[in-house]
């Protein structure tokens, strides 16, 4: 029974948790409608955030081989899982281990796109030859993973809504999906198993290329930034016509302008503020 | 001594790889107990917070309470593989704040330094080393370093000035990215990007410029107007001409008493541009640079100092008001005295520092004197400009 299945009869057969969860609810749903979505690129063992913010796409790619963007591991757990190739996103959190660039997209680019979302990461579960994230399920064989992710899937046209439900359920404050860590178990239990919070995290994903410059937000390393300043004033501005790199730079909200070692923190400061927690 | 948290852990690497020519990056620990590995991670409450003064405040990276997101030996040398982290050569004991700073043999060379000997530094490989320190320790060094950079940029930008040779703006700008590079301080950077500005502007693209501000200066600073930016630039090109002037050698037959006035006139003229900059630390900076410059190109006598200091000394009636922090603040004149006379005072709450130069009771008796003497706040330059100077009301 995945995390999210049931949740309603689950709920109202315990009283506590019924309080807690109706007393969330409001600004679960203030929350969840304006969650931006954070991508975190720039791992300099493969594609760099400079190639893809000056290659003519201007896009974060999917995970297909083509690109080099996204590791073997990533492509062998869309397989595992029979998900198409993706862009990954987590709603409102930032992970330091996939590059050096956060960048925060909100709801508006989700538009555009087909796609879906899990209250975890993919990726973690289905990892090889154990799942970093720790499950209660029979075995780790991909059939059991499969048909668990799969019915925790939602599409991203009601993603949203699921998500107000999960904040205002496994979280005693909504704060703590940032602070702390759930507080009620899940039946897999894969919030009581693990300590990470990708085990918990909203992970949504796009079955195609994001535009990097419709992105609302964006904080980097001290590196990260300093390489993308270099380039921006190596080339004089050509008349009217700015280039991707020019547009994020001038027109996309830069979160600590000098760049910071704490872009990741820095970037889920910003969501929170905006989200009103 | 009790046990601390941080003595179950040691740092063994820092997160990514080598970006730049320094950087300073968040330390990976190793929990010596579990082999376990986790990033040095800001509590998110203390994420985000501003000072009094409206200044962003980072957070000190500290351990996690809890052994959240750590991860094992295998998933450590996996993530490094793909350039997540990179480990030290050896091992350092973990301690609250601690951060890792990396540096190229390019950075060295550029500031002229080698890696000061306070840090533990390894040999991460030809070229590079790291070391594991503070937070304000590192911070600190990147902006000493800064410093340096700005200041050679800015000798190079005199010399173009100077000579018209327009080849060593390439130069300059190299500098001034990597004085941006390393320095952190809000009013260093400011005056780095100047100096970066001044070059653009010398440099056979001087379209560049509009780059500069747009993309990144109006991030950086969003009450700099371009018109403002313009302003600064003009006043440190001219404030680069006047110095020009300073380091030029008297004529044959000016004796020393005329070469003294003359320097006195022209450091008197430094003052009233700087009066143009609004921002005080900024101002402070440059009144610093223009004595620094002067004390290399002119020998002070012991004579000097002396009669300066014996009207320090025999002053009374002190007070202190705002005209004479305003004296001071904008006026060069007082850092022609030896340094060993106004030594530096760091970081200062108190009204009483708000010079970076001198210590508060110097700063205070001097100022006192020179208002005793009659000189006024903003008069004192148009004074020496016009037909008097400090040395010569001190002499009589």
């Amino acid at each position: 029974m995945p995390i999210l299945t049931n949740l309603s009869s689950r709920i109202k057969d315990d009283a506590a948790w019924y309080d807690s969860y109706k007393m969330n609810l409001r600004k679960a749903r203030e929350i969840a409608y304006r969650m931006p979505l954070v991508h975190v690129s720039g791992n300099s063992s493969r594609v760099s955030f400079l190639q893809l913010i000056t290659s003519p796409s201007e896009e974060i790619p999917t995970s297909a081989d083509v690109y080099g963007y996204c590791s073997d591991e990533t492509r062998a757990a869309e397989t595992m899982l029979e998900l198409p190739q993706c862009v990954y996103f987590y709603a409102g959190r930032s992970h330091p281990a996939f590059g050096k660039i956060a960048l925060a997209f909100d709801e508006k680019c989700e538009r555009h796109h087909s796609g879906s979302a899990t209250p975890f990461d993919t990726g973690g579960l289905a990892s090889r030859p154990e799942g970093k994230i720790k499950t209660a399920l029979p075995n780790h064989k991909p059939e059991t993973i499969r048909r668990f992710t799969k019915a925790s899937t939602k599409s991203l046209q009601v993603w949203r809504e699921v998500f107000v439900h999960f904040l205002a359920a496994y979280f005693s404050r909504p704060v703590e999906y940032w602070e702390g860590r759930p507080f009620k178990a899940d039946p897999e239990e894969l919030m009581s198993r693990n300590d990470d919070w990708r085990a918990w995290v909203f992970e949504v994903r796009f079955y195609g290329g994001q535009k990097i410059t419709d992105a609302v937000a964006w904080c980097a390393s001290r590196g990260q930034r300093e390489i993308l300043r270099r380039e921006a004033l190596a080339h004089p501005p050509v008349g009217a016509v700015r280039s991707p790199l020019q547009r994020l730079l001038e027109e996309i909200h830069e979160i600590s302008p000098p760049g910071t070692p704490f872009y990741c923190d820095e970037l889920e400061r910003w969501v929170r503020e905006k989200v009103g927690v | 001594m009790s046990a601390t948290p941080y003595d179950e852990f040691e740092i063994v690497g820092f997160e990514g790889g080598i970006a730049v020519e320094c950087e300073t990056v968040l330390p990976i620990a190793r929990h010596i107990k579990t082999d376990l590995f986790a990033k040095y991670v800001a509590p998110l409450i203390r994420s985000g917070t501003q000072s009094s003064a409206g200044h962003h405040i980072e957070p000190i990276p500290r351990l996690p309470p809890n052994p959240a997101a750590m991860f094992t030996r295998a998933e450590a040398d996996k993530i490094a593989r793909q350039e997540g982290l990179t480990f030290l050569p050896e091992p350092v004991a973990a301690f609250e704040g601690a951060m890792v700073i990396y540096v190229t043999a390019s950075l060295l060379d550029s500031v002229d330094e080698w890696l000061p000997p306070s840090m533990d530094w390894q040999i991460l490989r030809e070229g590079i080393w790291v070391a594991c320190s503070h937070k304000s320790v590192v911070d600190e060094l990147m902006n000493r370093w800064g410093e340096v950079l700005m200041n050679k940029a800015t000798d190079l930008l005199e010399r173009i000035i100077y000579t018209h040779d327009r080849g060593l703006a390439a130069n300059v700008e190299h500098l001034s990215d990597l004085a941006l590079c390393v320095a952190g301080s809000e009013t260093l950077r400011a005056r780095i990007y100047l100096r970066s500005g001044l070059a653009i502007t010398l440099s056979s693209t001087p379209e560049r410029l509009d780059n500069l501000y747009q993309l990144i200066i109006r991030r950086e600073f969003r009450d700099w107007t371009w018109d403002e930016y313009r302003k600064r630039l003009d006043r440190l090109a001219e404030i680069l001409r006047l110095r020009i002037s300073l380091m030029k050698e008297p004529s044959r037959t000016e004796g020393a008493r005329q070469t003294e006035e003359r320097s006195f006139q022209d450091i008197a003229q430094l003052s009233s541009h700087l009066d143009g900059i609004e921002d005080i630390a900024e101002r402070y900076a440059e009144c610093e640079a223009i004595a620094r410059r002067y004390r290399e190109q002119h020998h002070i006598t012991d004579d000097d100092i002396n009669r300066v200091a014996l009207v320090i000394r025999n002053s009374s009636k002190l007070r202190l008001d705002g005209k004479i922090l305003r004296v001071l603040k904008g006026e060069p004149l007082f850092y022609y005295l030896s340094p060993d006379w106004f030594r530096h005072t760091h970081h200062s709450a108190s009204a009483e520092d708000l010079s970076p130069l001198i210590d508060s009771s110097t700063f205070i008796q001097t100022a006192r004197n020179i208002i005793d003497m009659g000189l006024m706040p903003g008069i004192l330059a148009e004074r020496t400009l016009g037909r008097d100077s400090l040395g010569g009301r001190l002499r009589a």
